[in-house]
């Protein structure tokens, strides 16, 4: 047992710790959480649209599609902006501001893909108004406590 | 009809050159000369020899894999994975380390440039999956079997709001011009759960059995192997992103795998606006029985996003269109649209002039509509 508590305890936990640090969206690093959050919202959306047309017997990749369709990205954006409003009070509008130049990447993204493939749906702004319907309601809650 | 000017494949191909060209050559460059080019730009020299010299063989090994995919893109898509999965953690790590300090600005060029191919690797690899969809979404219709034509076809399907029975009416309208006789056969589920208009509960029923995939059972199809169509029609709408159930359900039982096998088929979709991986799904269902596909269409609802998706919750809550009655003059249509009705008829009439495989060593005798020399006068 104790063998095991020293591992965890020296276990590589700084990039996860940062991490968190990172998603408080602090004002002094904007550039580095803002990089962040427009590549993973580019890799999600360039994921869905890879999945399109393959393993389509798959469960899982189909889930996996199905969440990235608004779920994993409105639901990320929702908990950083809360996470944020929790760090540094009062910076909750303008974070909600970052939020939607991200639903815009996002859209970029989807739309990039038009450009690679003659046959893609490109991004599919009905389902990206849902997500920003989980995030910018529990953004402006978080902004307004 | 989905298909428009994309970057064509070549463009593609030779930046995978030029990042072959940098990876390999950069970082043979890098470990012969890497000290007076940090001296030039004022980067300290690596404290770990050992790991600088992995990083760098590690670095050209990927840049090998790119020359791989130059050569051969539509034989090494999976190593595109690979190179995506590779670059993306090789910006990552530059950049965070750039961002804490222990990194000179000089290495952010290898981090930005790992950051867009991430990119381009996965336009590419977007571009090269299932290229046979690529050549169905472009309109053609393929040569059909080499085997009698009886101008039948029969139309299998399931439409729970009518928008699919709206589309396989104008296919059958196609066929029909050009002296096709059409038989239909509806799914029905064994389920009462499939229908419209369904209560919250039913939707949400339906919705996470459509994203878990799960099956479900249709009465018997009673269509025997040795039927005499030459051409299946299946259509299919779109629920959450995947193809409807009771459709799914013909396919996964086996006792209507003679109904496709060996014969002409094509596909229809139907959907709010995701149509690619539901027609992906009924694509490979049918090549898995062993139809062989000659068309396939697909088909979003009219209308501009985001009112659009809005319109269709406001129908399926509703259970009817046009509700409530003080957005009718916004909401959109649940059905295609005409122009997608005309093209719909064009491809029925399409698919009854489709052309056959001729089967090479075939006897002449054995061909329909052979040339036979004019008989002798008497």
């Amino acid at each position: 047992m104790n063998i095991i508590t020293w591992f965890i305890h020296n276990g590589t936990w700084g990039p996860f710790k940062d991490l968190l640090d990172l998603m408080s969206l602090p004002p002094e690093r904007t550039r580095e959480w803002l990089m962040f959050l427009g590549a993973f919202m580019v890799l999600c959306e360039l994921t869905r649209l890879a999945l399109a047309t393959v393993f389509t017997r798959s469960v899982l990749a189909h889930v996996i599609r199905c969440l990235l369709t608004f779920a994993i990205q409105a639901i990320v954006l929702a908990a950083v902006l809360v996470w944020a409003d929790h760090r540094y009070p009062g910076r909750g509008w303008i974070n909600l501001g970052y939020a939607l130049l991200l639903y815009f990447i996002w859209y970029l993204a989807g739309q990039l893909v038009l450009l690679a493939r003659p046959d893609t749906e490109g991004a599919d702004l009905g389902f990206m108004t849902v997500g920003a319907l989980i995030t910018f309601p529990v953004g402006i809650i978080a902004a307004l406590i | 009809m989905h298909f428009h000017t994309a970057i064509p494949i070549k463009v593609f191909r030779y930046l995978c050159l030029l990042t072959a060209l940098a990876n390999a050559g950069g970082n043979l460059g890098m470990l012969l000369f890497y000290k007076p080019i940090y001296q030039l730009v004022g980067a300290p020299l690596p404290k770990d020899l050992y790991s600088f010299a992995f990083v760098c063989g590690f670095s050209f090994t990927v840049g090998v894999l790119a020359f791989m995919v130059f050569l051969a893109p539509d034989k090494t898509t999976p190593l595109l994975v690979v190179g995506i999965v590779g670059k993306a953690i090789y910006a990552f790590f530059t950049f965070y380390f750039w961002n804490h300090g222990e990194l000179h600005p000089f290495f952010l060029i290898f981090g930005c440039w790992d950051a867009v191919y991430t990119v381009i690797f996965f336009l590419f690899l977007i571009r090269l999956v299932s290229p046979d969809l690529t050549v169905l979404n472009h309109g053609d219709i393929l040569d059909g079997v080499d085997r009698p034509r009886t101008n039948k076809a029969l139309f299998v399907y399931f439409s729970m709001t009518g928008n699919g029975s709206r589309a396989m009416r104008r296919v059958r309208e196609g066929l029909e011009s050009r002296g096709y006789s059409v038989h239909e056969k509806i799914c029905e589920s064994n389920e009462a759960l499939f229908h419209f208009p369904f209560s919250l509960i039913d939707f949400i029923r339906i919705m996470l059995r459509a994203i878990f995939r799960v099956p479900t059972t249709i009465k018997p199809l009673d269509i025997p192997d040795n039927h005499p169509y030459d051409l299946v029609v299946v259509e299919s709408q779109t629920w959450f992103v995947g193809m409807g159930a009771p459709v799914e359900a013909v396919f996964q039982d086996p006792r209507n795998r003679g109904i496709f096998a060996g014969r002409d088929v094509a596909a229809v979709n139907v959907c709010r606006g995701l149509w690619q991986r539901p027609q992906a799904q009924l694509i490979r269902w049918l090549q898995m029985v062993g139809g062989h596909l000659v068309g396939a269409r697909a088909y979003e609802n009219p209308g501009y996003e985001p009112i659009r998706c809005f319109s269709l919750f406001f129908f399926l809550g509703a259970g009817a269109p046009g509700k409530p009655a003080f957005l009718k003059g916004i909401l959109t249509p649940q059905h295609i649209s005409a122009e997608a009705e005309r093209e719909l008829v064009s491809f029925g009439q399409a698919l009854a002039e489709r052309k056959k495989i001729i089967t090479p060593g075939v006897p002449l005798s054995l061909l329909p509509h052979r040339v036979t020399a004019p008989a002798a006068s008497a």
